[in-house]
């Protein structure tokens, strides 16, 4: 079922066009990674899938035109996690992961509490509920920020670059976790820097370049080598994994027969 | 007649001045100098008085102050009008001063006044110094005559300028007090020697009078809500005590004879119902 | 946990309401405590009686209203500004307002119009305001905050001070230590009229936006999609803080610290999120606020001492600290 639908979407910027147009669709239950070089315009289309900034075009949400929607509505229906999510002042993991239920009003407080405890736990946070965020390690605190985003039960979830700065082991864990809130029920779009593990963890790719959809399909098909030399100047490493020629890393643009 | 011109023979013997002969030309440089210049001089021998003197808020002959011209103190303006002799306050400019008596001009400085005497003798002095010994001494004998037996019985007051400021013995208000017949509390306050009254010992004083700054200050400021207060305002209306009379600071600021009108003022104002 | 804020408020306001009792029965003339209990029952208006009335009581009031609003306004700009430094005084608000107050009772303009006074500090705590968050707009860190409040306060001082010398009245001159210094002596109770209500508009609005602004932690996008009008948000905590602090300083001058110690206190004993932090404050401000007063009524000189140096004494060393221990931990 399709949640997010995008037509045309422009974001232009001081009277320069920076993305777009653009057309777009997030379905449930699918993970639709975003790539491209910088300054191909990912956050930007983020941040105006959210809401954020002012945008050209149609948008719908669960079918209904987005532009219905009041504030606590769409944020309701809409997750955002930046990149490198920060804290401003000292704030135990569980009020953090609390503030995720801020669209819902607080007027329910045993289902703001029964969502809070669910993330926490799907997230392993339980032991750490009562530390102060600041002072956790960089993959538990990713860890914390994604509860909170888990806690608002979200149809859709728009997650800018959550591997940023973490450790191998916890970019596993995180796309993991996304992954998994997509299988639950959720549409769920990342945005990505690193190829194979877009590859491995996205069910769908976006290609950006420069403000631009380069291409768009199943992530095992979409990254070919022409696209990789040509938006992102490297070439592919391929291996078969459960019976499919995937990327597993990338290499530069050489001559044939020299080596990497 | 010729008491007075034997007076006049005998003060130029007594004065220090090396010239007998009245001085032409006299500029005052000194807010209470003013007042005795314009109350005992000759309009012609008026050179110039300060700029204070214009206000009416500071001097009670600012409309006599206006016609004269007005100087801000400063030995530049002094020497530009060249008088025969400066009026200063002792202990006050005394770099002006000293300037002005290298220069070679002939400065007399007065002691400010804090008693009765004192203003009489400042009164005399600058007649002398004027050369209108006549007009000084009616003018002294008019204060003298203010230490006369009073009809009013004794109250007890005390004077409040801004801010709640209790003038001390070194100012002419506790012999305005006196002059006027009523008693100075400000002892009880421990403030014989003047300072700062705070509010709720004045409400506990049993103090008939509150004599108090006329409104005379242009614009506000703060030193104005204290005799304001709504507790001073209350303490009049439901115990009958603390009667503010307004008086003009500047009547009795300075030794001269301004201090009549002040007396006069007070009295009348006390021995009203 | 839920139990322990609670019970920090009881504390509070148990100490509040001895305080107000020692703020009535401290005073510049030396009332034995029978005689103040004495003279209510008589029935009858007394000297005593009307002390309190007329005296105690506005400024016990006035140290209650003014500090609830230091406090309140204290934690809801760290909030707003992102900086646990922030606090009227500190960022030039508390100057910025008595400088409008100032224009309007020097001018005259308070004389015929009583209401031009606390006008005239909203106005400028309004100004101060909206400047500080212009000069710290996209910047959260600690220097550009106190650079940006040291210029408003320079500016505001000065403004101040050249006021007091044009105006009039000579006695103006004199005045300037009050306005930076500020006091609560012989406040009565039309002061209290004039910038109590103020304040507690002031204070409802600040409290009612203390849910919202905990969103605020996370960033103003992760706030705005979270359902939060940042900018309403933002405006509703300017127009709080404005009329929480503009009055105050329009009649008791700049008193500084208040909005910096109290929720630093606070916040081991009940945490940072605003939502309990704000209210917390307000009660601590108050109650920091009026024991200061009372220490200004103890100590044995002539006159009184400035509200505002007792705030200051206790607020600039502990501010030296707060600074020096986030430079560390930035280090």
């Amino acid at each position: 079922m399709t949640l997010l639908t995008a037509h045309q979407l422009c974001i232009a910027y001081a009277g320069r066009r920076v993305l777009g147009p653009l057309d777009l669709a997030l379905t449930a239950g699918r993970v639709l990674g975003v790539v491209g070089p910088n300054g191909a315009g990912k956050s930007s289309l983020l941040r105006a899938l959210a809401g954020l900034i002012p945008a050209t075009g149609q948008c719908s949400l669960l079918g209904e035109d987005a532009a219905q929607f009041d504030e606590r509505a769409r944020a309701r229906c809409v997750g955002y996690l930046p990149q490198l999510p920060s804290v401003a002042w000292p704030l135990s993991v569980a009020d953090l992961v609390a503030l995720g239920r801020t669209p819902h009003g607080g007027g329910d407080h045993a289902r703001d509490l029964a969502a809070t405890t669910r993330a926490m736990a799907a997230l392993g946070l339980r032991k750490l509920a009562t530390r102060d965020v600041q002072t956790l390690s960089g993959g538990e605190r990713m860890r914390a920020h994604l509860a909170r985003l888990a806690a608002g039960e979200h149809r859709v979830l728009l997650v800018d670059e959550p591997t940023a700065s973490l450790d191998p082991r916890y970019q596993l864990e995180v796309l993991g976790h996304l992954r998994q809130q997509a299988r639950a029920g959720a549409a769920v779009l990342i945005v990505l820097h690193d190829l194979p593990l877009a590859v491995r963890y996205c069910d769908d790719l976006l290609v950006l370049d420069a403000g631009a959809a380069v291409r768009t399909g199943p992530s095992l098909a979409v990254l070919d080598d022409a696209l990789l030399a040509r938006v992102f100047g490297v070439r592919g490493i391929r291996a078969t994994l459960d019976g499919s020629a995937q990327l597993v890393g990338i290499a530069s643009l050489q001559p044939p027969g020299e080596q990497p | 007649m010729r008491a007075a011109v034997w007076l006049l023979v005998l003060a130029g013997a007594f004065t220090a001045a090396p010239t007998a002969a009245a001085p032409a030309r006299v500029a005052s440089i000194n807010l209470c100098t003013d007042a005795l210049l314009l109350e005992l001089a000759d309009p012609a021998q008026i050179a110039s008085v300060t700029r204070l003197s214009r206000d009416p808020a500071l001097s009670v002959h600012a409309a006599r102050a206006r016609k004269v011209p007005a100087n801000r103190g400063s030995a530049e303006e002094l020497i530009a009008l060249d008088p025969d002799l400066v009026l200063a306050g002792a202990g006050s400019a005394t770099a002006t001063v000293a300037l002005l008596r290298r220069l070679g001009y002939r400065v007399a400085a007065i002691e400010p006044a804090a008693t009765l005497p004192d203003v009489l003798r400042s009164v005399r002095e600058v007649g002398a110094l004027l050369g209108q010994e006549a007009r000084a001494a009616a003018l002294a004998g008019t204060l003298a005559a203010l230490t006369g037996p009073l009809s009013v019985t004794a109250l007890d007051a005390l004077i409040l300028q801004p801010g709640g400021y209790v003038p001390g013995p070194d100012t002419l208000g506790p012999t305005l007090l006196a002059l006027a017949g009523l008693r100075n509390r400000a002892p009880d306050l421990g403030l014989a020697a003047g300072g700062f009254a705070n509010l709720e010992s004045l409400v506990l004083m049993q103090a008939a009078v509150i004599v108090r700054s006329a409104d005379a200050m242009h614009g506000r400021a703060l030193a104005d809500d204290f005799i304001r207060h709504p507790a001073l305002r209350a303490a009049r209306l439901t115990h009958g005590k603390l009667r503010p009379v307004a008086v003009n600071d500047a009547a009795w600021a300075c030794g001269s004879g301004a201090l009549r009108a002040a007396v006069m003022t007070l009295r009348s104002a006390v021995s009203a119902p | 946990m839920s139990l322990r804020p609670a019970r920090i408020a009881l504390l509070q306001a148990g100490l509040l309401g001895i305080a107000f009792i020692a703020s009535l029965a401290i005073g510049a003339a030396d009332i034995p405590v029978r005689v103040l209990i004495a003279s209510f029952g008589s029935g009858a208006d007394t000297d005593v009686l009307l002390i309190l009335r007329e005296i105690r009581l506005p400024r016990t009031l006035l140290a209650l209203a003014i500090g609830a609003g230091l406090g309140a306004s204290g934690a809801a700009l760290q909030a707003l500004l992102r900086n646990p430094l922030a606090e009227p005084g500190l960022v030039g608000i508390s100057a910025t307002s008595a400088l409008g107050a100032v224009l309007a009772f020097y001018s005259g303009l308070s004389a015929r119009f009583a209401l031009a006074l606390p006008l005239g500090g909203l106005v400028g705590a309004l100004a101060g305001t909206l400047l500080i968050l212009r000069l710290t707009r996209g910047s959260a860190g600690s220097l550009t905050m106190i650079l940006a409040g040291v210029i408003l306060t320079t500016f505001a001082s000065a403004g101040t001070s050249l006021v007091l010398s044009l105006a009039p009245n000579p006695y103006a001159a004199y005045e300037i230590l009050f306005w930076l210094m500020g006091s609560l002596a012989d406040r009565s109770l039309d002061h209290v009229l004039l910038a109590v209500p103020f304040i507690a508009v002031g204070l409802t609005l600040l409290l009612r936006t203390a849910r919202e602004l905990e969103a605020l932690a996370l960033g103003d996008d992760t706030a705005r999609s979270l359902g939060v009008n940042v900018a309403r948000l933002r405006l509703r905590a300017i127009a709080g803080t404005a009329l929480a602090v503009g009055p105050g300083v329009a009649v008791a001058g700049f008193i500084g610290f208040v909005g910096l110690l109290v929720p630093h206190a606070l916040r081991p004993l009940v945490g940072a999120r605003p939502r309990l932090l704000l209210p917390q404050s307000a009660l601590g401000g108050a109650l920091l606020t009026l024991l200061a007063d009372i220490g200004c009524r103890l100590v044995p000189m002539v006159g009184e001492l400035k509200l505002g140096i007792v705030t200051a004494l206790l607020g600039a060393p502990f501010f030296l600290y707060l600074l020096t221990r986030e430079r560390r931990l930035q280090a």
